[in-house]
């Protein structure tokens, strides 16, 4: 296919693919409507540049004070020196992810030493860790004239959120040379996916690559590969290119239960638990006992304790239609600090704000977390060695 | 988006019946936009809400009508982005499949199938820049305004997008005549 032709398929697509809004989507902007009438519209900004905002002033002043002070703190010298002392400047140690610490603690980490430079901005890889399971690496900006944030958007003083230049607009990866797709062989539903995050320090952000293989249609990543990451920065051209060496630095523990547990309709089945002190990872497959609605599966969730009641939190989740009314699950969530004699893997369903609705907002407690509704009986302890 | 004019200078004003006129019109090729990002039907209603009033209240301090359409799609595209960055920060649910395929499926042309599937498995900022510049007819100077990026980075990713969506068609399309 040429181009000419390619361009009229896509432009012909487009006509084709306008649609009605779904139910959800028209129900609500009908009542957004319908309340515009109790809505008061901003006024008019007149000699915006005259109209100082005291508040919005003070913060501007406060923010140049404070950046005055931070510089007088810490000189780029000084700043530089205490980056090379263990216990500062680290990325991963500072970051709210147990594992990451772990890594930072137990010497696994290691420093990638690349970096690349150009338009007045170098971005550097600053740390990496794999486990087989998850490669997690920092990234660190630095460069002169950068207002925004390196991740995501950034409120200005104004209380407007703008893309700052320099923020991270895409990022690809390529494991010794293949792209996700490729090294997917096809398979786009397991691609593995890479995430990022801001970190803890201005300027920085920690990604993670997550093997897929366990869901068992795409090859695991192998045990020691070269990553190339490919950045694009907003307002910037040229992309950035960073090379990362990953090497699988733990022995991880693998243990195949094969337990399951049954109630209200669903099953679950544990089918494979690998543990590392960068990740714990576990294989399951949820079924729906007769034929329920799929959409459920979407507001399913797991949380694993230890035999404290110790919460691991979610790293990543990739979920895989087996059946028409099953699929397997890749949950990753954190390590435990301390090595627990039992885990136990429980199944809840998010509430919604109606609860006559599959869809919507989830109902949340005061703290603004989302409601679980724990299932009686959905629950496997399996014993750790 | 001339025509609208009136319309346009009556929303400003408080007209909340012209206003609604307005935004219904854009409302389908917004919803579009906004599944190019979020995926999830849940979360283009709450970005389709939050951009609704955004709007509305900051309508008065839009200076030229003619701007109204890039204008939306800026804040839609702000609060699409905002709303990523939110759930990647509390629930990581994220990875889980919402088989973006299935809002397109309905098309007859098996080829419009494939071609649809490809464009949604491309990234997403080559995704958003397809979607504006074939589907919402953006100019190339346009989308550069809406997404904060240079027009050459824009041309670039329509350049890649293109590269990629030709590369993935062309074998796809060969074993399907072989297998005929």
């Amino acid at each position: 296919m040429n181009n000419n032709n390619l361009e009229k398929q896509i432009r012909e697509l487009g006509k084709a693919n306008i649609q009605e809004l779904p139910p959800l989507l028209r129900s609500r902007q009908d009542s957004i409507y319908a309340s515009l009438a109790t809505i008061v519209q901003d006024p008019v900004e007149k000699e915006k540049k005259k109209r100082i905002y005291p508040k919005i002033a003070a913060a501007v002043s406060a923010a140049i004070v404070l950046s005055v002070m931070l510089t007088a703190v810490y000189p780029p010298t000084l700043a530089n020196a205490l980056k090379q002392l263990p216990w500062i400047g680290g990325i991963f140690e500072r970051a709210d992810d147990i594992g990451l610490q772990a890594a930072q603690r137990l010497g696994l980490i290691t420093r990638p030493n690349s970096s690349d430079t150009h338009d007045g901005i170098t971005l550097s890889a600053e740390e990496a860790v794999f486990d087989g399971n998850r490669l997690a690496f920092s990234v660190k900006r630095e460069g002169e004239g950068l207002d925004g944030k390196l991740t995501g958007v950034t409120i200005g003083a104004d209380g407007k959120l703008f893309l700052g230049k320099g923020s991270i607009m895409s990022a690809e990866v390529l494991i010794d040379g293949v792209s996700m797709e490729e090294f997917s062989e096809g398979h786009w539903e397991a691609v593995p996916f890479l995430t990022w995050m801001e970190g803890k320090e201005q300027s920085t952000a920690i990604f993670q690559l997550v093997d897929s293989s366990n869901l068992g249609i795409t090859k695991p990543f192998p045990d020691q590969f070269e990553l190339t990451v490919t950045l694009l920065l907003n307002g910037i051209d040229t992309p950035y290119i960073l090379e990362i060496p990953a090497r699988k630095v733990t022995e991880n523990s693998i243990v195949v239960p094969d337990m399951r547990a049954q109630a209200e309709g669903w099953s679950l089945t544990l089918q494979k638990l690998e543990y590392s002190p960068l990740t714990t990872r576990l294989l399951l497959n949820i079924e729906q006992e007769t034929d329920g609605d799929y959409a459920d599966f979407n507001t399913l969730g797991f949380e694993v304790t230890d035999e404290q009641g110790l919460v691991l939190e979610n790293i990543s989740q990739k979920a895989l239609l087996s059946s028409n009314r099953s699929q397997d699950l890749n949950l990753l969530v954190e390590p435990f600090e301390k090595h627990p004699n039992m885990l136990t893997i429980r199944g809840y369903l998010y509430e919604f704000e109606d609860p006559k609705s599959k869809s919507g907002a989830f109902k949340t407690d005061s703290s603004g977390n989302p409601v679980k509704h724990y299932i009686d009986g959905l629950e496997i302890n399996v014993l750790v060695k | 988006m001339l025509e609208n004019e009136l319309d346009i200078k009556k929303a400003q004003k408080g007209d909340h019946e012209a206003f609604t006129r307005l935004f219904r019109q854009l409302e389908s090729q917004l919803y579009r936009l906004a599944k190019t990002i979020l995926l999830k039907d849940e979360d283009c209603a709450d970005a389709l809400q939050e951009t609704t009033l955004k709007v509305y209240k900051g309508l008065a301090n839009l200076k030229q009508p003619k701007f109204f359409k890039t204008w939306v799609i800026r804040i839609l595209i702000n609060e699409c982005n905002q709303l990523l960055r939110m759930r990647e920060r509390t629930i990581a649910v994220a990875e889980i499949p919402e088989e973006p395929v299935d809002s397109y499926v309905h098309f007859e042309d098996s080829g419009n199938v494939d071609l649809q599937s490809f464009i949604n498995q491309l990234d997403e900022s080559l995704r958003l820049a397809i979607v504006l510049f074939y589907y919402d007819d953006l100019s190339i100077k346009q989308i550069a305004d809406v997404l904060d990026i240079s027009e050459g980075a824009v041309r670039a990713r329509l350049h890649r997008a293109r590269r990629l969506l030709s590369k993935q068609i062309h074998p796809v399309r060969e074993e399907g005549l072989a297998n005929e």
